[in-house]
């Protein structure tokens, strides 16, 4: 791993110890701590842009250092440090805010080092890095929906890492080795019994990733959890985390488990369909707008599964990362319009967003791009990750797949306008306006979401140029 | 000088946004620009082939450029759609909410003509899916009392449909590793996949047209649009459905295209039959001409059918002569329910014609550019649709004349109850009602203009020739 990026990681973790800590000694003000958190922000944002050229490798068999990883990084960075504004502007009244910031931190520097992982223990790690402290995350405000929310999170993630170290231990006793790219050569295509047994340690390696991902038949958690928690604490595990999981992910899909190909591709072909049916159905049948996108976000680890499962095509890691981009910027960014509603507004459920359009008219506008961007309406980066999902499912000879996905994102569309419509074409139910205006800082930062995802919807080249590059790293 | 005419408008929209009193001048000027690059486009184009070509490479490995060109095909519809716009903003000068309205009919204008001028399929389909957006908020905010069904069902309803259109360009790259049309057309692509893409795109392009059985999202959409937008919604976005057809179908695939003569006549037929039978059915007066609107869509369709350098001409003349006529149809039925209050022809009773002559007259004239009456533009296409067809399909096409004394039938018996006859109780209470003459103008040059095409045909007739015989060569030989 790049020397570089990992001291803007750092940067990111002793930050979130120490502001807290300077923060308390001094008695600093909150606006001060949310200053110094920007400062180490930035430290770690210049850092980042640095390293792109800059740094030598250091743990080179813990860590890899591509162009998919840096370019997610910076997404992951920028989302986050919007994600921190709007939990600052949302939890003002919780006392320990500057430790929910720091933990914060903390999580998020784990996220950028998950995109790193190159290897089965780092890839825990740094998938633990992320987790833990996000259990703390969710009980901010302590009271018994949260506190069931974070039970939730906390046994489901302990089940996903418990399956994980199985797989492990059945990837190591039968190679006796854990890089990624060194897995697929310890095997020998005539060891039937290492890889029947190997399939055990699939399955679990399978589901745990599953957890994480939230794809079904593990998605149960999922919307308790999402809605169960502050919405901008879920907006960073619905936007942020699942994305930075899925990178690592398709090293480990297609470097270490590529000699298996034809095996894990159709059941992953159809947990995909599963996925993507379940998570658009149940949105459907919502009323709160926070379980809508709790549900579409299942139905888009539905779409992420269909590049998983169109192996053999090249267009698939295109895809994979593409919706991993688009889906930082507009999941998280949809969530924080959510978090900032439910703060400022008390509006939760769809009716209730009624005739929001004349209330605030720049929120609603960010929040319809958002929206028009997780339906997969060009020009938007939602709907360019979707070309090259689909595309690298013709591709791989899965015509019915990309037919099942497209016809899946078209009713999904159904959903989403009726959010829109709620907000534009209802009359206004006596939502009043706000007394408290500070919503306007965290609605730009939003807004800047909402252009990137344009932005990206037409400007295809940095992403698609990036995992082109890191497409060769893998034997196709 | 392409990508300004997309970028201008979609730039000047925010500032119609937040400058709410200027909007319609915005709007107006943008309209005005893009009929003037029309125009320009128009007497300068060469007489063959893609020119005015503009190329932005933003990803080329994978052909993701914005290749812009312009035939004659083309120009003619960008022209129209200047003009329309033209004349919409000027039929909206008086509407509410002027800052979002003129937004979006900005926004929507620069999609509108990066459809008509995109030569990337991937491109055009961004396009293409995002005049969904705009539309669907006219629909919705300024529609009448059942607008947010009527906008619901019109977004799901052809974005639906836009995922055959979309499985059909990816299916297409995957097969030749391309987007752009003229790389497209030189790849060699077996027929039988040609025949399955082209099955693909075409019920994408069949339900914007729209025609039977995909047609039931048209006439609600339609009723409850505020009448400039069903004007935009006859006169421009159908238009996309007929020349996706004709571009992207057609003219890509024409191998393909043969085996699908008699599906395109055969739905074609049924569309004008069914249409002429609802509409002579239809009490509503807007319905009645959204469904006569549907039946020249059949027309169009028939026409494209015989696939030959008159039927092609036919079905681009129609196209244009449909837009004007039918567009002043949907203006007159709106201000026919702005001044009775009602929609419905037997409410209204009878006498209408001497109350409000302008507007009883400007009927007429519409109804008669409708059926087909001579000297009118709607007589030039029909005759030449029919006498392509006729020549091409011999005795089915014969069936076409007795759709257009249906049409006839309908038209007159809605003059004979509506406009004609003893005055009603109902029209006797109303007041006389005054247009104001920004709102005049729009529907006299509707009529100039269709009866100048149906006087001098040999305008549009000459320019297309070129593109129409080009293709019918390559269809026929």
């Amino acid at each position: 791993m790049n020397c570089i990026i990992f001291s803007g990681i750092l940067t990111l973790a002793f930050g979130g110890l120490l502001v807290p800590i300077v923060g308390n000694l001094f008695k600093l003000p909150r606006e001060w701590v949310l200053n110094l958190f920007m400062l180490v922000f930035l430290i770690a944002g210049g850092l980042f842009l640095y390293g792109f050229g800059h740094g030598h490798i250091i743990y080179p068999n813990l860590f890899t250092t591509d162009t998919v990883s840096l370019l997610m990084t910076l997404f992951v960075w920028f989302t986050g440090a919007v994600v921190l504004i709007t939990i600052f502007n949302t939890l003002k009244g919780v006392n320990n805010l500057s430790e929910i910031l720091g933990v914060y931190a903390i999580s998020l520097s784990g996220a950028i080092l998950t995109l790193y992982a190159n290897n089965f223990v780092s890839f825990l790690v740094a998938m633990e890095l992320m987790t833990i402290p996000s259990y703390y995350l969710i009980m901010a405000r302590l009271n018994t929906i949260t506190t069931e929310a974070a039970t939730k999170y906390f046994f489901s993630g302990a089940l996903s890492t418990g399956f994980f170290l199985f797989g492990i231990l059945v990837v190591y006793a039968i190679t006796g080795d854990l890089q990624f790219s060194t897995i697929n050569k310890a095997f020998h295509a005539d060891d039937t019994f290492g890889i029947l047994f190997f399939v055990f340690g699939l399955i679990a390696i399978l589901s745990a990733i599953g957890f994480k991902m939230s794809f079904a038949p593990y998605h149960f958690y999922a919307p308790d959890v999402y809605t169960g928690a502050p919405a901008s604490v879920a907006s960073y595990l619905a936007g942020i985390t699942k994305s930075a999981v899925a990178i690592p992910v398709i090293r480990l899909f297609f470097d270490a488990l590529s000699f298996q190909k034809e095996d894990w591709t159709i059941l992953l072909a159809l947990l995909a369909v599963v996925t993507m049916t379940v998570g658009n159905l149940l949105a459907l049948a919502q009323q709160s707008v926070a379980r809508i996108l709790a549900y579409s976000s299942i139905a888009h680890a539905g779409y992420i599964l269909v590049g998983f499962a169109s192996a053999t095509s090249v267009l698939a890691i295109t895809g994979i990362v593409y919706q991993a981009v688009a889906y930082i910027l507009m999941k998280a960014g949809a969530f924080l319009i959510v978090t900032l509603l439910i703060y400022y507004y008390g509006i939760k459920t769809r009716e209730q967003l009624r005739g929001f359009g004349k209330v605030n008219p720049f929120m609603a506008f960010v929040f319809t791009v958002l929206l028009l961007s997780l339906a997969g309406v060009p020009p938007t980066a939602g709907f360019i990750a979707k070309v090259y999902l689909f595309q690298s499912a013709v591709d791989a000879g899965m015509g019915w797949l990309a037919f099942i996905g497209l016809l899946n994102s078209a009713f999904a569309v159904a959903y989403y306008l009726w959010i829109i419509k709620e907000m534009y074409l209802e009359e206004p139910q006596g939502v009043e306006k706000p007394k408290d205006t500070s919503f306007l800082v965290p609605t730009m930062a939003i807004g800047m979401l909402a252009v990137l995802t344009i932005v990206f919807g037409i400007w295809v080249t940095p992403v698609v140029k990036a995992s082109l590059a890191f497409t060769h790293l893998f034997p196709f | 000088m392409l990508l300004t005419t997309i970028i201008l408008p979609v730039l000047l929209a925010p500032f119609a946004y937040f400058f709410e009193r200027q909007a319609k001048y915005l709007s107006l000027f943008a309209g005005i620009f893009v009929t003037l690059v029309g125009l320009y486009l128009w007497a300068n184009y060469p007489g063959h082939g893609f020119a005015f070509e503009e190329f932005y490479p933003i990803f080329p490995q994978w052909d993701f450029n914005l290749h812009l060109g312009v035939d004659a095909l083309s120009i003619a519809l960008i022209t129209l759609t200047g003009i329309i716009t033209i004349l919409v903003t000027l039929s909206s000068w008086n509407t509410t909410r002027q800052g979002a309205y003129f937004f979006l009919i900005l926004v929507f204008l620069g999609a509108m003509v990066g459809v008509f001028a995109s030569l990337n399929y991937l491109w055009f389909f961004i396009f293409w899916e995002f005049t969904l957006v705009p539309m669907f908020f006219h629909i919705g905010i300024w529609g009448a009392e059942n607008r947010i069904y009527a906008a619901v069902k019109f977004f799901l309803y052809t974005h639906l449909a836009s995922i055959f259109l979309f499985l059909a360009i990816l299916v297409i790259f995957i097969n030749t590793g391309h987007f752009d049309f003229v790389a497209i057309k030189q790849a060699n692509i077996p027929l039988d996949l040609q025949k399955v893409i082209w099955g693909l795109a075409f019920i994408g392009y069949i339900v914007k047209m729209p025609v039977v059985p995909f047609h039931t999202w048209l006439p609600d959409a339609h009723v409850q649009a505020p009448s400039p937008i069903s004007v935009i919604l006859a006169g421009l976005l159908l238009k996309m459905g007929a020349y996706g057809l004709l571009r992207w179908n057609i003219e890509l695939f024409p191998e393909a295209s043969k085996h699908f003569i008699y599906l395109m006549l055969a739905i074609g037929l049924l569309t004008v039959f069914h249409a002429a039978f609802k509409a002579l059915y239809e009490d509503h007066v807007k319905r009645m001409v959204a469904y006569s609107s549907i039946n020249h869509m059949g027309l169009v369709l028939v026409a494209l059918a015989t696939l030959t350098a008159v039927g092609i001409s036919a079905a681009i003349y129609e196209m244009v002569a449909h837009a004007l006529i039918i567009s002043l149809m949907f203006m007159i039925a709106g201000y026919i329910h702005h001044i009775t209050g009602t929609w419905y022809i037997s409410e209204i009773g009878g006498g209408f014609l001497r109350k409000f002559p302008f507007i009883g007259t400007l009927y007429m004239l519409g109804a008669l550019g409708a059926l087909g009456f001579p000297g009118t533009a709607g007589f030039i296409g029909e005759v030449t649709a029919i006498y392509a067809a006729f020549d091409k399909f011999g005795w089915i096409a014969l069936a076409l004349p007795f759709s257009a004394v249906l049409t006839a039938g309908f038209f007159f018996w809605a003059i004979r109850r509506m406009l004609h006859g003893e005055e009603s109780e109902k029209v006797s209470q109303l007041h006389s009602h005054p247009l104001p003459a920004v709102e005049k103008l729009p529907l006299v040059v509707y009529v100039a203009l269709f009866i100048f095409l149906g006087v001098v045909p040999s305008v549009l007739f000459n320019f297309i020739n070129g593109y129409a015989q080009t293709l019918g060569k390559v269809l026929g030989g």
